[in-house]
């Protein structure tokens, strides 16, 4: 494939990206009172309750503790959400995946669209946090290096979901199980000891390396120890591609299994 | 000039795969050295041409893979054998009423489905009047999909579908449904196109329309070809 080829696939992915986005957020968002609002009850009620159970727990070691908290929760949530629609973006579509010839990774990509969105209404729930303890706020902008770095990861991740599901319908189940003990491993409302076996497991867990990236950046402005940045790098180069590869690969067979 | 080349395309399905698609299936169908595997053939070595401004009608009974064919062609299902090789932009409307989203309006199916077909949302914007227009449902355009008759909505996919700016363009079974002067309509406007140098493959059970519109015709008998070449000749044998 050329460049000019390459560039005119990518126009074309953004395009229907948009389309496709503002589709599923009118449908989503149909007959409901509250809109997008519904995006940030889940999130709040999470962090309210985790703040209400933990704060005296951990709150006292943890600087920011409210900030520590909501930072690993709006996280974790962008990146659930998409993987977990993603998983249904093929399987849902079938329609037009047999009617007409197109991009199918805008499918997922528009999801991700959908839910980065909604995160900017949760990013500014974190900026008001931010005022509240006096935090810089050049500060909190240093989130944005960390979500965009970890955007490509979550879409590598969803292209794998996404395509792998149409070939294994039980692959929902099983994340629906993944994610639950992603929630609990990495270190969300609770800090991780470090060189304990905990730490080791999550050397290998995305989410933890983002989610320390945006709290080192945000909540101490200092750059996060090297094992992070490398992991985070490392991460947001090769799952995007991997996701790309995997899904190119499998998506030939989409319209005769659905 | 040749717009669409198709030669010794093949397909098979497996319609076995549905028992196997869960992890626990697999893994009882490997540890049995049990697999379910089904073949049917849907498509033997078919071959043909449609030139630049040629409309080329597909007949054969249900089942005889006519619509398997037209997905291949545009693109949505990979042929197993055989190739298939066009000169300009596919368009295809194969069960498109599927494709349109019934709780989403009009307007919004519409900027829906041209993106879909590759049209930018600029553009969309321009011709927006004009496809309302064609498919005559200028008085639903905020009203929901789901309370369109089959009829309308027939008529919106098509409307989309000519706006498109098809240079090959894919009809499956389009006019079996519809009002009379519509169809009249429909058929000056694919005149239009023809005349504009767009190539048209044309699937339909209406002889007489076949008979009226198409250059040549291939008779799909089984996933194969039966007859093809001259109208009145493949339909004296169908």
């Amino acid at each position: 494939m050329d460049f000019i080829a390459i560039k005119d696939r990518v126009k074309s992915i953004a395009g229907l990206t948009l389309s496709i986005g503002i589709a599923d957020f009118k449908l989503r968002n149909e007959g409901s009172y509250l809109g997008i609002l519904w995006y940030l009850l889940n999130p709040l009620l999470m962090f309210g309750f985790l703040w209400f159970v933990f704060a005296n727990i951990l709150g006292n070691d943890i600087q920011y503790y409210p900030l520590y908290l909501l930072i690993g929760i709006i996280m974790y949530n962008l990146f659930q959400m998409c993987v977990s629609e993603s998983m249904t973006a093929i399987r849902g579509n079938g329609g037009i995946i047999k009617s007409v010839n197109f991009p199918r990774e805008s499918l997922v990509t528009s999801i991700i669209a959908k839910f980065f969105l909604s995160h900017i209404a949760e990013y500014i729930v974190l900026l008001i946090l931010f005022f509240y303890f006096k935090i810089p706020l050049s500060q909190s902008l240093l989130y944005l290096i960390a979500i965009l770095m970890f955007i490509p990861v979550i879409v590598g991740l969803s292209l794998i979901f996404a395509s792998v599901t149409v070939y294994f319908v039980d692959f929902i189940n099983i994340w629906d199980f993944v994610a639950r003990v992603l929630f609990f491993l990495t270190p969300i409302f609770h800090q991780l000891i470090p060189y304990s076996k905990l730490y080791y497991i999550n050397l290998m867990n995305p989410l933890y390396h983002f989610i320390t990236l945006a709290r080192e950046l945000c909540l101490n402005g200092t750059m996060p120890d090297i094992t992070i940045i490398i992991g985070s790098i490392t991460f947001a180069i090769f799952t995007p591609i991997l996701g790309l590869v995997i899904f190119r690969r499998l998506k030939y067979k989409f319209a005769e299994l659905i | 000039m040749i717009a669409l080349k198709i030669r010794n395309v093949s397909k098979t399905f497996n319609i076995g795969f549905m028992k196997n698609q869960s992890v626990l299936s697999r893994i009882i169908s490997f540890l049995s050295f049990k697999t379910s595997v089904k073949i049917l053939n849907v498509l033997s070595d078919v071959s043909f041409d449609v030139n630049k401004g040629e409309i080329l009608g597909l007949i054969g009974k249900n089942g005889s893979g006519k619509s398997t064919l037209l997905r291949i062609i545009s693109g949505i299902y990979d042929s197993d054998e055989g190739s298939v090789e066009s000169t300009g932009k596919i368009v295809s409307l194969i069960g498109l009423g599927q494709g349109l989203k019934d709780r989403l309006t009009m307007r919004e199916n519409i900027y829906l489905v041209c993106s879909l077909f590759g049209l930018s949302r600029k553009t969309v914007k321009k011709r927006f009047n004009s496809i309302v227009k064609f498919a005559e449902l200028k008085d639903f355009v905020d009203t929901k999909l789901f309370q369109f008759s089959s009829g309308m909505v027939q008529r919106l996919a098509f409307s989309i579908a000519i706006h498109s700016d098809p240079e090959i363009l894919l009809l499956d079974e389009v006019f079996e449904v519809g009002d009379k002067d519509f169809k009249k309509k429909s058929k000056e406007k694919l005149k239009e196109l023809v005349k504009g140098g767009a190539s048209i493959v044309l699937v339909s059970h209406e002889l007489g329309m076949i008979r009226e519109h198409c250059d040549k015709v291939v008779w799909l008998k089984d996933g194969m070809v039966k007859y093809q070449g001259d109208t009145e000749y493949v339909l004296s044998k169908y």
